[in-house]
């Protein structure tokens, strides 16, 4: 009776505010909605397990998974891809809940959870091995035929997962074997996984890169293999999987866990380049190299400051320009121009950086222009890192400018004029002063922009700790490397930062305001 | 020698003159909207005519037909504006400085126009009058060939104004420059003005001496436009100097007013308050008014604050402000004989130097 009551309650206003066409269709797309999301009564033995696999497993398990669906059509798989500490940070700040399974490359993501509690420890299982293998682009352009060629100066960068991924763990205990690694440091640019690791060189962003052989195998077409590295030379690679203790299907989870552990299911691992699992739980090597010092966020605020003041300098007098431009001068077209200027400010940050990628990477002709004749390289680089800000920055400038110089009254530039004065002199003597204080809390908004600027940054410039790293992207390395007194500091700086900003721009613009309103005469 | 020939459209609004200007103060008067302003910004350049020519001696400054328009920085003609004139971000001296060819001589005149002292000051710190000084004196030092001056009195307080606008009669004496003045205040344009163009809905609809213009208006609209006040144009006859009165002949009749600066002979003109004339019915000596005259109601003007209109037999004619239920109870309507009381002290002097 309830129930019905409260139906007939909701019907009365939609019926106010949807009219007759408008809200026959919205039943039929609830009906639409439901049959897809309802569970009909033969699927009412269905399972869903969620499986979060590291991404170097990504064709791998999704091959898998559809071979065990096909013998187990009532369970499906949902996969989860990512770097494997990334995954691991997932399941602990979900206390394991939503997840089902986890299968890591390497042990320790899942040695942390162990010993959190968080994974049955009767349920792991090593069921893959993996090699190391250096790759190039296609052709070897460069001409790279080992390791040791890395040292050489025709290879300016060479791509690594970050220091706690797996495979950046792999890589760098690969180049300390060969003696590489603290030499090598500087040209390190660091993908959050292996997938961003591998796409670098097959975009041709970097000469070389550390991976995985079967990543290597998976993009057979877009990358050369160079070199193998020795089992020797690093920690054996070993893929655990295990059933986390608080899934409902743990029997199902288990019956995923037998398969990809069969001879079937090495199988299928073995077309992809998988070795079987290494015997024996191996050496640990030390952890040095996962730290994000304070040198280091040292070293980011550093940077910051360098990609936002070189982004200033050249968005105040270009924003500055462009703003006294279009609030100075009616021409046909002039608020396309304005919403072209407006459009880095409204695009979503990464569309931006993609965008910029187009323009500026190392494949644009562009960006093989620059890099050719000038030798100037803007993607992963601090000039790439301060395009991508004033690029950002831009419209805000552009905006304020625009804002103050139509605050400036008329009436004080025609009296410049009467007084025998130009346009130019007008401008400068009477126009920009009068415009100051908002020009400033446009230049403060700009700056405090490209501090923070994330996105487009991390696209265009990646994570290159020392070289791109700025404060923003230094953050998000600290959170997955589990750094998080290096992220309470950074973040610190830029909420104080921030009000700070927020604080001088209003106080600026309200002067700005009553300057104006304060009449001459 | 200015010769102005233009007409504009604003919207449905259409501005249509044609006048000349060589020397003296002339002024531009007119209801708020008549077209005075757009009138002097087309002079100086700030807006386009829609079609005309504007001459300066033999330089074209405007000519549609020969498409000439020329900057307004080109023209050498000052203009004072309403509000805005001195840019905030400068001290007074720096607003004249910035225009100033000669930095030397920016001290002296300053001084000369009584804001020496307050050079240092920013606009913000000065008062309407100081500011309006500075800014004649910013608009001088370029040398123009005229001075443009767009109701520059209309935010000053009324002592104030009255200095202002004997010094701007001194300055176009002594600097011989040509003016054009726009207000829509009458008692300034008398005393200001050499000449004056009445406009009305954008055309001169009366071009003449102010005399002609306010005390005898030969249209309904330049009565209405000018009627707020009485200003009677007169002969000193004599001066009491016991009384501190002067009898003035304004046409046959005899006035008191307060002693005036001119000889004995010499055209003076006062104005009336028409709130300070009273009505009565009969004639009476029981009271403190000097002047008492009679004449006949030629109209009731019913409006938020009624009046009649009275003519004085072979003098002025007087309006008179009076509530409705004065106009009731005294049975006030045209063709009626009445007498005007109206003291020696309501009567103001207009060329004297009042500073109350």
């Amino acid at each position: 009776m309830a129930q019905r009551g409260k139906a007939t309650r909701y019907a009365r206003p939609i019926r106010r505010i949807l009219p007759q066409t408008e809200r026959r269709v919205a039943w039929l797309l609830a009906a639409i909605v439901a049959t897809f999301s309802g569970r009909s009564a033969a699927q009412t033995d269905s399972v869903t397990l969620t499986v979060s696999a590291a991404s170097s497993l990504t064709d791998a398990f999704e091959s898998l998974s559809a071979r065990f669906t096909d013998e187990y059509p009532q369970i499906i798989i949902r996969l989860n891809f990512g770097g494997s500490n990334h995954l691991q940070r997932q399941i602990e700040a979900s206390a394991g809940r939503g997840i089902d399974l986890f299968a890591s490359a390497g042990a320790e993501p899942m040695d942390a959870l162990e010993e959190a509690g968080l994974i049955d420890s009767d349920s792991r299982v090593d069921f893959a091995g993996n090699s190391i293998v250096l790759i190039s682009a296609p052709g070897n352009p460069i001409g790279i035929t080992s390791f040791n060629d890395l040292g050489e100066d025709r290879v300016r960068q060479i791509a690594v997962g970050a220091a706690n991924v797996p495979i950046g763990r792999y890589g760098r205990q690969v180049l300390r074997h060969l003696g590489l690694l603290e030499r090598l440091r500087d040209k390190f640019v660091e993908g959050i996984h292996v997938r961003q690791v591998a796409d670098y060189v097959a975009r041709g962003e970097v000469s070389a890169a550390l991976v995985y052989a079967t990543d290597a195998t998976e993009l057979a077409q877009r990358v050369d293999v160079v070199a193998r590295a020795a089992p020797e030379w690093h920690e054996p690679i070993r893929y655990p999987v295990a059933i986390l203790t608080d899934t409902p299907h743990a029997r199902e989870a288990g019956m995923f866990i037998a398969f990809v552990a069969s001879p079937a299911g090495a199988q299928i691992l073995a077309e992809f380049g998988f070795l079987p699992p290494p015997i024996g739980r191996g050496v640990r090597c030390s952890k040095a190299d996962a730290t994000l010092s304070y040198a280091q966020a040292w070293t980011a605020m550093k940077l910051s400051l360098i990609a936002a003041t070189g982004a200033l300098i050249f968005v105040f007098p270009v924003g500055t320009a462009l703003g006294a431009l279009l609030a100075k001068r009616s021409f046909p077209g002039r608020e396309l121009l304005d919403a072209f200027f407006t459009l880095p400010m409204v695009l979503p940050p990464t569309v931006v950086g993609y965008y910029l990628i187009l323009a500026l990477g190392a494949r644009s002709p562009a960006g093989h222009a620059l890099d050719s004749w000038f030798g100037v390289r803007v993607s992963l680089t601090l000039l790439g890192a301060t395009v991508a800000s004033a690029v950002i920055a831009l419209p805000l400038m552009v905006k304020s400018a625009r804002a103050a110089f139509e605050s400036v009254d008329r009436e004080y530039e025609y009296a410049s004029y009467t007084l025998g004065k130009g346009k130019i002199e007008t401008l400068f003597r009477v126009t920009l002063p009068l415009a100051r204080s908002g020009l400033m809390a446009g230049a403060i908004l700009s700056f405090a922009r490209a501090i923070g600027e994330f996105g487009a940054t991390f696209m265009l410039a990646g994570i290159i700790p020392g070289q791109t790293m700025t404060m923003p992207v230094a953050i998000f390395h600290a959170f997955t490397n589990h750094e998080d007194r290096t992220v309470q500091i950074l973040v610190l700086i830029l909420t104080v930062f921030s009000v700070l900003v927020i604080y001088a721009t209003n106080r600026l613009n309200a002067r700005q305001l009553a300057r104006m309103r304060n009449r001459g005469a | 020698m200015l010769a102005v020939d233009v007409r504009k459209t604003i919207g449905r609004f259409t501005l249509d003159l044609r006048f000349e200007h060589a020397e003296g103060i002339l002024i531009l008067f007119g209801r708020s909207g008549a077209g005075k302003t757009t009138t002097l910004r087309m002079i100086a350049g700030i807006d386009r005519p829609t079609e005309g020519e504007i001459r300066f001696g033999d330089r074209v400054m405007y000519s549609r037909k020969n498409r000439v328009n020329v900057a307004i920085r080109d023209r050498a003609i000052g203009f004072i504006f309403q509000h805005h004139n001195l840019f905030p971000h400068m001290t007074a001296y720096e607003n004249v400085a910035y225009a100033a060819v000669d930095r030397s001589e920016i001290g002296d005149r300053l001084e000369r126009f009584h804001v020496g002292q307050v050079a240092d000051r920013y606009p913000g710190q000065l008062s309407g009058g100081e500011q309006q000084r500075v800014a004649i004196v910013r608009a001088l030092v370029t040398r123009p060939r005229m001075l443009l001056m767009d109701e520059p009195l209309s935010a000053v307080d009324v002592a104030t104004r009255n200095v202002l606008l004997r010094e701007l009669r001194e300055l176009q004496r002594s600097s011989g420059i040509p003016i054009i003045h726009v207000t829509h205040n009458v008692s300034e344009a008398f005393r200001l003005g050499d000449r004056v163009l009445v406009l009305e809905h954008g055309r001169i609809i009366h071009d003449g001496v102010p005399i002609e213009v306010f005390h005898t208006p030969t249209s309904i609209p330049l009565a209405s436009l000018s009627g707020t006040e009485n200003i009677l144009d007169g002969v000193v006859a004599a001066h009491h100097a016991d009384d501190n009165t002067t009898d003035l002949r304004v046409g046959g009749v005899s006035l008191h007013v307060p002693m005036c600066r001119e000889d004995v002979g010499e055209r003076a003109a006062i104005a009336i308050r028409p709130e300070d004339v009273l009505i009565a019915l009969r004639e009476t000596h029981d009271t403190s008014a000097r002047n008492q005259l009679r004449g006949r109601i030629t109209e009731i003007v019913l409006d938020v604050l009624p009046s009649i209109i009275v003519q004085i037999p072979d003098g002025p004619r007087l309006r008179a402000h009076v509530t409705r239920r004065s106009l009731e109870s005294l049975s006030l309507a045209e063709g009626r004989d009445v007498f005007l009381l109206i003291k020696a002290w309501a009567c103001h002097p207009i060329e004297a130097d009042t500073t109350s």
